[in-house]
Parts: structure tokens; sequence; C-alpha cells
């Protein structure tokens, strides 16, 4: 018999969901890693495109906007637990969305609800938080109460995530009165290899404090601490282009390229289901 | 529109106020009419029972407190001071700071609902095409009489939730107050004054260096006057803004006078943007005076011995 065990993944557009569903489906299928295949799925076609474009060493297409669909992926671990992983398909379209139109559609709050095991993606080079206080401010003249609106889009990105998750928060129906035991929450910080040197030397949760402060201060205040863990994640290894393929993922296959930085940082594991299995553990 | 409610401060944007998950499943709900054969779309028929947020990100209003006071007494924070003393300053400073991992009064941030305001107001000291940085601007007058609310919500060590709100209310309210209490204008200060929990009271280093330095001191003598009633009960800090302006000492002198005087207990603080610490350091000090009550925890019933028959506690 094997547990059921449902995963919501979560992230915003281009935060690297697809790279790393379809890097890690490969490493299970060869068996190298902690976490084993079981029977094999069904439907591979989630994860089809991905995979022809990650042969020929060149980045996979951004996953459409309105499906949702589910790829059931049994598993094996160590201790010979049985797992029926549900890995879900869809855009990150769909969170920006919800994020600007302020209302969750109800199979989302049924989701959300549902899963108590959430993987959110964040691609920390890409975002822009601005640390700075000016140390010069220009008078105003005048009275201008009709200056527009800052649009969502325009928030600082520390404030934009920690809306998405009291949006999610809200919709899976949990309040933050006391610290969360529920959702088990990992958080993937994806593209560490974009990362300068100095900022891959720190472990992911320091990161996180110093890039993204607000947002860490959120995660740390509502999470009891060993149901949330933050992880470095190189899904590809090496930066790939869109279309010219990269000689060494021909030659080696993507399966030689990849690697997760445990949350307390300075190592590379090869084994992208590292963070899946801290996720399926029991609540102590 | 895709229908609409009778009750009061249910509004079409925002969730049921009674509760229900799924509004059109509420007694109050009144679906918007059909438009005809073919006008509506399926996704907007399908928007009626879309979980909707309680907060919208703006400012508070009274409407919006329902939600945050389900879960705790709120701690409301007059930042009280005459026009152009600071006041939304210290406010964006506060969100910055936040921003960049600071912890008020040793607490953590643990959320907001009023993200987009704060938003708003940072927008104005970040840089954007051909503008400089500017300071926020002047915070206009409201005809409800009640001050913009901005939330936050803070974690102390040991686990206990704290929501905070600050009033952002424009400085002429207080200026008419401190003159007239009872004057219709000042009806957003009197609000501020019936129900802040603790206070801080501006008072604007140029304007003290500046020509206008009599009447400065004068509109702050009736301001510390007013206050002082309400600051034999509640905490309330004595905040010098733009402290990068040199008042002469004699002025400074007079005007801790005149402090010791009305507001006896309270603490000053010094702060400039320049310095943003400094405004960490003056609400860490409010915080630490309030004490701020916590958010309703779980109750524990202390279990004194083993006997089902001591477990009743009577009736109330």
């Amino acid at each position: 018999m094997s547990e059921a065990a449902q995963i919501l993944v979560l992230g915003l557009p281009n935060a690297g969901k697809t790279h790393y569903g379809a890097q890690l489906y490969q490493r299970l299928r060869e068996g190298r890693g902690k976490m084993q295949l079981g029977e094999s799925p069904t439907d591979l076609s989630a994860f089809e495109s991905a995979f022809n474009r990650l042969q020929d060493g060149r980045t996979a297409e951004r996953t459409a906007t309105q499906t949702y669909a589910e790829l059931p992926i049994s598993v094996r671990t160590g201790g010979n637990r049985a797992f029926e992983l549900i890995w879900p398909d869809y855009g990150g379209e769909q969170l920006k969305t919800l994020l600007e139109v302020r209302k969750i559609p109800t199979d989302w709050v049924n989701r959300l609800s549902q899963t108590d095991r959430w993987m959110l993606f964040i691609r920390p080079f890409t975002l822009a938080s601005n640390r700075d206080i000016p140390q010069r401010l220009e008078k105003r003249k005048g009275v201008s109460p009709d200056a527009p609106r800052p649009l969502i889009s325009d928030w600082d990105d520390n404030a934009r995530l920690v809306e998405l998750l009291q949006m999610l928060l809200h919709g899976s129906q949990r309040s933050t009165l006391s610290r969360l035991e529920t959702p088990r929450l990992t958080v993937m910080l994806s593209c560490w290899d974009e990362l300068p040197d100095q900022q891959q030397r720190r472990s992911p949760i320091e990161l996180l404090r110093s890039e993204l402060a607000l947002l860490a201060a959120f995660l740390e205040s509502n999470w009891e601490p060993q149901t949330f863990s933050v992880w470095g994640l190189s899904a590809l290894g090496k930066q790939l282009d869109k279309e010219k393929p990269d000689e060494e993922y021909l030659d080696k296959g993507p399966t030689a390229f990849g690697y997760v930085v445990p949350p307390s940082g300075g190592v590379n594991l090869p084994d992208l289901s590292e963070p899946l299995l801290w996720l399926l553990q029991d609540e102590e | 529109m895709i229908g609409s409610c009778n009750q009061k401060n249910c509004f079409p944007d925002g969730a049921c106020t009674l509760g229900e998950p799924d509004k059109s499943a509420c007694e109050h709900w009144k679906p918007a009419e059909p438009m005809g054969e073919g006008e509506a779309s399926p996704s907007a028929l399908q928007n009626g029972s879309d979980l909707r947020l309680p907060w919208n990100g703006l400012v508070f209003g009274t409407a919006d407190l329902a939600h945050i006071a389900a879960r705790g007494r709120p701690t409301l924070i007059g930042i009280i001071g005459a026009p152009d003393s600071g006041k939304t300053t210290f406010l964006v400073v506060l969100y910055l700071l936040l921003l960049r991992g600071a912890r008020p009064g040793d607490m953590t941030f643990a959320g907001s609902h009023t993200l987009g305001a704060w938003e708003e107001l940072a927008s104005w000291t970040r840089p954007a095409l051909n503008k400089p940085p500017t300071f926020p601007p002047h915070t206009a007058s409201d005809s409800r009489g009640m001050p913009g609310l901005l939330h936050m919500a803070l974690r102390d060590e040991c686990g206990t939730l704290h929501d905070l709100l600050f009033t952002d209310a424009p400085g002429e309210w207080f200026n008419r107050w401190a003159t007239k209490a009872d004057a219709p204008d000042a009806l957003g200060a009197r609000w501020t004054i019936d129900r802040a929990d603790g206070c801080l009271v501006f008072v604007d280093s140029a304007r003290l260096a500046g020509s206008a330095r009599g009447s400065a001191r004068n509109e702050l003598t009736a301001l510390f006057h007013r206050m002082s009633d309400y600051a034999a009960t509640h905490p309330v800090g004595v905040v010098w803004s733009k402290c990068d302006v040199e008042v002469s000492p004699p002025l400074v002198k007079s005007i801790d006078e005149i402090q010791r005087q009305h507001l006896p207990s309270s603490p000053t603080w010094r702060l400039t943007y320049q310095a943003p610490e400094s405004v960490l350091k003056a609400i860490s000090g409010l915080l630490t005076l309030l004490r701020v009550p916590p958010s309703l925890g779980r109750i524990a019933e202390p279990i004194i011995q083993e006997t089902p028959f001591l477990a009743f506690r009577g009736h109330r």
C-alpha cells in the first residue's frame, strides 16, 4: 500500500517549477537517488516537451496558463515506504492573476485546504527588493492626492510574495494566530547558480534573510521552525540557452547536471529528491 | 457587477461579513440580473463562488477591522502632530526598515493586511523614471472624520501574535483639536485620542529652527496641554523629527520644560530619516511602554489533580 502524498507546487511564472519537475523525474527514472520510481506513471505528456528540450541542452518552454493537470508519480524511499506523489502541472500565471484579481477560484481553495505539503519556488536573482533607505528626499511641492496607486507588479517583491502567501493561507483556511504546523513548507531558491559567488557561499536561509528580509521574517514568524525549510536549487546546474543546444548536456545527458543546497548550506547535493524527502517526513 | 448584498459593511469586492465562504450561499446575497442572452460570460458567472479576501490591501477603515479584531484586540497607535511634522515619513521609514528585516520591539514581522497602502507610501521614496525619491505627499483630510489605519502584525519571542494599527491622519486635525477640542473639524483627532492605546507626538525641529518658531512653540504648548489628560493614563512618547536641523538650545530647553509640565512621564526620542535606526528606537520604545496585549492564544486549563470530579468548575 502506498501513502498518498499530495504536494502543492507554488510559484510565480518563471520560478523554475517545470525544470525541477522534469529533472527530478528523469533522475527517479534512472534510480540514482534516495527516492526511486515505483510503477511508471501513465501520462508523461506534461513533462514531455521539457524532457526533449533538456536532452538537447536547451531550456524548457513556459507552461501554458490555463491548465491545471496532476501527474501521479509512485515512488519508494529509503525506508521502503511507498508514496504516490501528485505532481501538479500548471502555469505560474495563475498565481500572478490571483494576486491581481484578489479572488481565489474554488478549485484552488480546495487544493490549498486539502494539501498539507507545499513547495514554494522563488527565483531570488530575478526579484527586486530595494533595501536602500534614501539619504536624500526631495520636498514635494503642493498636494497631490490623485497620484496613481502603484500596481501590484510595481510592489517590492518582498511585499508581493508576503501578500501571495497571506492569500494562499487564507484560501487554505488556516490562521496564523499560532505558528503553523501545517502546511509543511519547503522554499526552493531556484537558479542558485545565477547568484554571485559571495551569495552562494551563504546558507539558503541566510540568503533569504539578507535579500528578501520581509519574506524571511514572515516565514520565520509564522511557521514552526521544524515545519519549514529553505533550500537552494539549481535544476539545470548551469545556464542554458533557449535555442542553442549545450554541448556538455548533449554528451552527458541532463541528469549529470543540477543540484540542491541543503538548509545548512555549504554543499551541493546532486540528489534532487532531498527536499521532497524532507517534505514527506511525518510531522513530529 | 455580479451581485450585491444588503448588509452593512458587506462590499461587492470583499468577503461575506457573515463569514459565508461562498457569497452566493448567503441569504442576503442578491445575484445580479442576468444581462440577457449571450452577454453573460461564463467566467463572470463563476466568479460569485470564488473566495474573496477580507482585506483589499489599502488603508483600513472601521469596517475592515472586524477580521483583525476577531483574533484579538489590536493595539492602536496614534501618530499625532502638526502638518508637515514628519508623521507619514516616520511610517514610511518604519516600513522601509521592515523590508530590511528590522524587528520593532524585538518582535518579528508576521504579516500585514494593508501592504498596498504601505507600498503606496513607500513608492514615493523610490526613484522612478526621471523622478528623484521624494517625501510622501501631504495626508489628505477625510470627510468621514477618522484617520486611515495601517496594519502590521508582529510576533514576539513567546510566539504570540500582536496586531498593531497606526493612524495616518492629517496634521490640521490636531492643530484644530489643540485649540478647540470639540471643533467639528477635529473629529478625527478626537477619534484617535478616544481609541489609541498609545501615542507618539511629533515635534518639528525644522519649524522650531525657522522664523515661525514662535507660533510653532505656541502650537506645541497647546498640543502638549491638550494631551496631558490622555498622557496621565496612556503611554505617550515625544518625538523630535528632522533632527538633522539644529534647534537653538534655549528653545529646546523651554520646550522640554513645557513637556515636563504637561507630559511629565513621556520619554523623548530624537530622530531623522537619515539615521533610520532612530525611527526603530522610537517605535520599539513605545512598544515597550505599551506592553502590547497579545492576540488570543490557546487557553490552557491547568491540570491540578487527575480526579475527574475536580475538573468541574461550576456554573458561570
